[in-house]
């Protein structure tokens, strides 16, 4: 008996569509996507790939990891894969955001909180599980997910690359290292844990409050702060904390070509930052305030 | 006698509603008790605080345990049904039995297991293909295989047919009940438990006003169907109820000199329901 993976186990149990199968699914969809385009781009390599890199990507630099010739296919084909991550990154977001919104309301919507509740598990057990579902558990879903594709996707690369151009599969295989793409992308997945737990938080907290529609309320409560704040002061403080909040993520160790130091100095980098404490502080005051509501009120 | 449950001085309030005043209750082991009352009397209100559901003042002792504070320590003890529709309707069965199995410590999987291959239930069936009367069979199968000391059960089997409704008991009490354990019961079908019951309670507005074991009931309360001359004579004895019926009137008596009512026609024993409405409505009954 372990009650705390048993609750990871419903968890997935429960949320099937958001944890497995949009990644998997994403997966298919992109492989097959990047099948077509891989083959387009060596059948003809004058094909427009005039797609704007320019983005703010966490290791976007002017040289990737082990640098290939800018402005070559190689380097088109290394984007490609940080297009990857960022597509499995803002399906994740979109999916985190949903999933802590929704957490701690369903059960209470369709009564099977009464079932839950009838066996001998902690509200504390219960909201905690349900954060690390959001902020760890389901971002390394779809970065396996994202993995999984960019390993296809070199797979396929290396097998076009090799027929198409006669390239060295070994150079085409190493320019492209996915590998180390994903280990970049594992370390940024922990980042943003640390630094995101605040955000988290406070959305299992409208999940807990509300009755109805968590985001709704959330925006509700955002806006008369605002409306409140700027007129009694002029300027909302709320939004310039939330603004603040989610500027400060970049990371400027990982600006440079990511490597095994710069994780290391990048989290460095985090943890010397005051204001991931502070949201901490934010993280736990929610959290509490979360497990005092189901404590207390478990029926709409 | 072991208690398994007291309270002293348990209160609690919903704004300006008072559910429950100051409501001091004991109960012993291998009781079964029902709790009867009319809607909105606090019978809901009085089980959620001895289960941690809510927070109530006063002094609450569960099995040794405060609910308020050893909630999840208390659950692995104590069972509770509030209603068979509250299982996830997204969860297969055996994902129920598997749930079941990893949170709490008391339970047989290989039982339930074994209650549910006497009836008709899939096992990966979803909870929300399954009709109501299956999904009964599979809570009912999860709680029979918790080795637990107090079950509760609000309102176990509404919306269930006549069918299901006697199964459910039938499988209650001979497959699950021991001289250890102690159920609890409320429920508005009072004659279908009748049978069952060991000591009964009655809830109004938050009080308990009747609490009796069912021996003592039985002898107690008597019903005596009067004929039109000897009415008189009958009220005269001071019923605390009465019934009218086909021919004549049917008096519900508390304390009374048996012969006395023999003389004023047939004795039979008082049902729940009928001492029930007479206490607690003192009225007569249609």
């Amino acid at each position: 008996m372990n009650t705390f993976l048993t609750q990871v186990k419903r968890e997935f149990w429960e949320s099937p569509g958001q944890l497995i199968k949009a990644p998997l699914w994403l997966s298919v969809l992109i492989i097959s996507i990047s099948l077509m385009s891989v083959y387009s781009l060596f059948q003809d390599t004058s094909v427009s790939f005039e797609l704007n890199l320019e983005m703010d990507l966490p290791w976007n630099n002017d040289s990737a990891p082990n640098s290939v010739p800018k402005g070559g296919i190689l380097d088109k084909l290394v984007h490609i894969q940080y297009i990857i991550y960022l597509i499995f990154t803002v399906v994740a977001v979109v999916n985190m955001v949903t999933y802590s919104l929704s957490a701690l309301l369903t059960d209470r919507q369709d009564r099977s909180v009464l079932f839950f509740k009838s066996l001998p598990v902690t509200e504390t057990t219960v909201v905690l599980v349900k954060l690390l579902i959001a902020l760890l558990i389901m971002p390394i879903c779809y970065w396996l997910g994202a993995m999984l594709t960019t390993l296809v996707f070199s797979a396929l690369t290396v097998v076009v690359g090799t027929s198409s151009l006669s390239l060295d599969p070994f150079t085409l295989w190493s320019a492209m290292d996915a590998l180390a793409v994903a280990k970049v992308s594992f370390a940024y997945l922990w980042f943003a844990a640390l630094w995101g737990l605040p955000l988290f938080s406070v959305l299992l907290l409208f999940s807990a409050w509300s009755k109805k529609h968590p985001f709704g309320i959330l925006l509700l409560v955002l806006l008369v702060a605002w409306f409140v704040e700027n007129l009694l002061f002029g300027q909302s403080y709320v939004f310039k904390i939330l603004i603040q909040y989610f500027d400060g993520f970049s990371l400027q160790s990982l600006e440079a070509t990511p490597d095994d130091s710069s994780i290391l100095a990048a989290a460095i980098e985090l943890l010397s930052r005051p204001g991931l404490y502070m949201g901490w502080i934010v993280a736990g005051v929610s959290l509490g305030t979360a497990i005092w509501l189901r404590n207390r009120r478990f029926e709409l | 006698m072991n208690q398994v449950i007291k309270t002293t001085g348990l209160s609690k309030s919903y704004g300006k509603k008072q559910a429950l005043e100051k409501l001091d209750l004991e109960i012993g082991a291998g009781r079964i008790v029902g709790l009867i009352g009319p809607n909105g009397a606090g019978k809901t209100t009085l089980l959620q605080s001895l289960l941690g559901l809510c927070v109530a003042d006063g002094d609450i002792d569960v099995l040794g345990f405060d609910p308020r504070r050893e909630r999840a320590k208390m659950l692995e003890q104590v069972c509770f049904i509030a209603d068979t529709a509250t299982l996830p309707r997204w969860m297969t069965v055996k994902q129920a039995i598997a749930y079941v199995a990893g949170v709490h410590p008391n339970f047989n999987e290989q039982r339930a297991r074994d209650f549910l291959a006497k009836t008709k239930v899939p096992l990966n069936s979803r909870i929300r293909t399954l009709s109501k009367g299956m999904v009964t069979q599979v809570h009912l199968a999860l709680v029979m295989a918790i080795d637990a000391k107090l079950l509760v059960l609000d309102e176990p089997t509404l919306g269930l047919d006549l069918l299901y409704r006697r199964t459910f008991y039938d499988a209650l009490l001979n497959d699950y009940y021991d001289d250890d354990k102690t159920i609890i019961i409320t429920t508005h079908q009072v004659e279908e438990i009748e049978h069952l019951l060991t000591d009964v309670m009655f809830i109004v507005d938050g009080d308990v006003v009747f609490d009796c074991d069912l021996d003592t009931f039985e002898s107690r309360y008597r019903k005596v169907t009067v004929a039109g001359e000897q009415q008189s004579q009958a009220e005269a004895l001071k019923p605390i109820g009465e019934i009218r019926a086909l021919g004549g009137k049917q008096y519900i008596y508390e304390d009374a000199d048996p012969q006395a009512l023999q003389a004023l026609g047939d004795v039979a024993r008082a049902s729940l329901a009928e001492v029930f409405v007479a206490k607690v409505q003192g009225g007569s009954q249609a």
